[in-house]
């Protein structure tokens, strides 16, 4: 449900589209950090444990766009979970001493906890990935991306009724018109 | 017999308030009216009783947008959303209508109650469920609670409760583990089937809430269906909440939602040009966890306590199929 008015809103202010501009909050921009490292630019980078990235080849390490760049930063956590994974099952398969598997354990543990923070640290603006499994391996990593506002038909839009409207004479009705639009037929006058 | 069309394009808790008012229209003025509808949700008016197909084009038919102003004095009347398309039907057309029962108006075909809902066809026998809603969509992101925090109330409940997850593709519904995963996989008639045969529902405020309340009970069924709504302090109660639904609000805790809800927005702005973005719709207290301080003051525990309540699984023993694979 969306509040049309501000009237009885606290710290609610009167706007015009003008001053609604300057006042638009910059976006939080969250990104990856300057020092995130694309592991496929790594000597010893395993493509084998390189998911896809919506089903399809990841974006170009140095990506620009920041949905794609927050993409990589996700497919870089799954990444090193997939080599962990591994090493842990060769290890298994190999009968490797329980203290080498146990450190293993620890690092998944905390690969884990990382991807978890990552997750977090997106969560208020509702960016995720949600990996596709084959069996303890991630192979794939849909990653959500917000629609867009909507552009709706004028028909749907246009009429609005305001009682009284039509018995205010015409000399009076100049000036800017002042329209804030909050979304599908959510209109602010 | 005055023919209208009535129309409103918001979403579809909204239409799903909107049907209360139309069926009360029609108990308060019974025969006087043909009515008609032009919604965002055609299936929300499937078996509705009130409804005759009008054309616009029809010279007698007559069509209105509804709104409900009376949202402006939501934190200062004493009145609930019911009130609101009502009023305002009242003041457009000179009306008396009064709220008749205190729900939205949401029908069911014979074979839409008969037919096992979605979770029996899953699962292939019937089980004991609640709904969970654990996100929203991206236009008013204050209303989502932590994602953590929705996995923490179905962890507690593991292996005493199942839990159905649900959620619109392309919204923000992050997967949550332990639960019955129907996002993006039903459609609004599967929803409301599912609502049908639900226990319970948990969710912020948005769509389910209402049809909580307002999808009808099976028969046999004597209590109301339990809700439990993460609301932090962005709505008034009394504007939102249904008899025996859980409303869990922060107002008057918190400054910024000392004397009523904020109606902010945003948390964060999200950059997508929306004027959602404007510093005046976004969250003026975001936590370090990127919460909104009054969603961040409800903690998991508090939630599953109050489905403990509701539901008394504790002493009632419901019983879950360890082998379900959820």
């Amino acid at each position: 449900m969306q509040k049309k008015s501000k009237k009885d809103v606290p710290g609610a202010s009167g706007n015009t589209p003008d001053a609604m501009d300057d006042k638009m909050q910059a976006p939080t921009l969250l990104e990856p950090p300057p020092k995130f490292a694309d592991p496929r630019l790594r000597r010893d980078f395993d493509s084998d444990a390189w998911p896809l990235c919506n089903g399809n080849s990841a974006p170009l390490p140095g990506a620009s766009d920041l949905y794609e760049r927050r993409c990589l930063e996700f497919l870089a956590a799954y990444y090193r979970l997939n080599r962990l994974n591994r090493s842990q099952l060769i290890e298994r398969q190999n009968y490797e001493p329980q203290k080498k598997v146990r450190s293993i354990v620890s690092r998944i543990n905390a690969a884990t906890v990382a991807l978890e923070k990552l997750e977090d640290r997106y969560a208020p603006i509702g960016f995720f990935g949600e990996p596709v499994m084959d069996g303890i391996f991630y192979r794939d990593i849909s990653f959500v991306r917000p629609e867009l506002p909507r552009v709706y038909p004028p028909l749907q839009s246009s009429h609005i009724a305001i009682p009284g409207l039509e018995q205010i004479p015409q000399s009076e009705l100049r000036g800017p018109v002042k329209i804030l639009r909050f979304g599908r037929e959510k209109v602010d006058l | 017999m005055k023919k209208w069309i009535f129309e409103n394009w918001l979403s579809p808790g909204d239409i799903v308030v909107l049907t209360a008012a139309i069926r009360d229209l029609h108990r308060a003025y019974p025969g006087r009216f043909l009515t008609d509808v032009r919604t965002s949700c055609p299936a929300l008016w499937e078996n509705n009783p009130y409804l005759t197909p009008l054309k616009k084009e029809d010279a007698e038919v007559r069509s209105m947008v509804c709104h409900y102003p009376l949202i402006h004095r939501s934190n200062s009347a004493p009145n609930h959303f019911i009130h609101g398309f009502i009023e305002y039907l009242n003041e457009e057309l000179g009306l008396r209508i009064r709220p008749t029962e205190f729900k939205g108006d949401i029908h069911l075909s014979g074979e839409e109650k008969e037919r096992p809902g979605p979770v029996e066809e899953s699962l292939c026998e019937p089980c004991p469920y609640w709904i969970i809603a654990a996100g929203g969509k991206y236009d008013y992101t204050i209303k989502w609670w932590h994602r953590r925090r929705w996995q923490e109330v179905v962890d507690h409940f593991k292996g005493k409760l199942l839990f159905v997850q649900v959620g619109e593709k392309g919204h923000y519904h992050p997967p949550l583990k332990n639960v019955l995963d129907l996002r993006g996989k039903t459609t609004l008639r599967d929803l409301i089937r599912l609502v049908y045969h639900a226990d319970g529902i948990l969710c912020p405020v948005t769509l389910h809430m209402h049809l909580a309340a307002a999808v009808p009970l099976p028969p046999g069924r004597k209590r109301l269906r339990s809700c439990v709504v993460i609301a932090g302090g962005r709505e008034p109660a009394h504007w939102e909440q249904y008899p025996g639904h859980h409303f869990l609000h922060t107002i008057g805790a918190l400054e910024c939602c000392a004397t009523g809800g904020c109606w902010k927005s945003r948390t964060v702005a999200l950059g997508d040009g929306s004027k959602l973005d404007h510093s005046d719709a976004l969250c003026r207290h975001v936590t370090a966890n990127g919460l909104p301080r009054c969603m961040e003051m409800i903690t998991s525990r508090q939630v599953w306590e109050v489905c403990e309540r509701t539901t008394c699984v504790l002493n009632e023993t419901v019983s879950i199929n360890q082998n379900h694979k959820v």
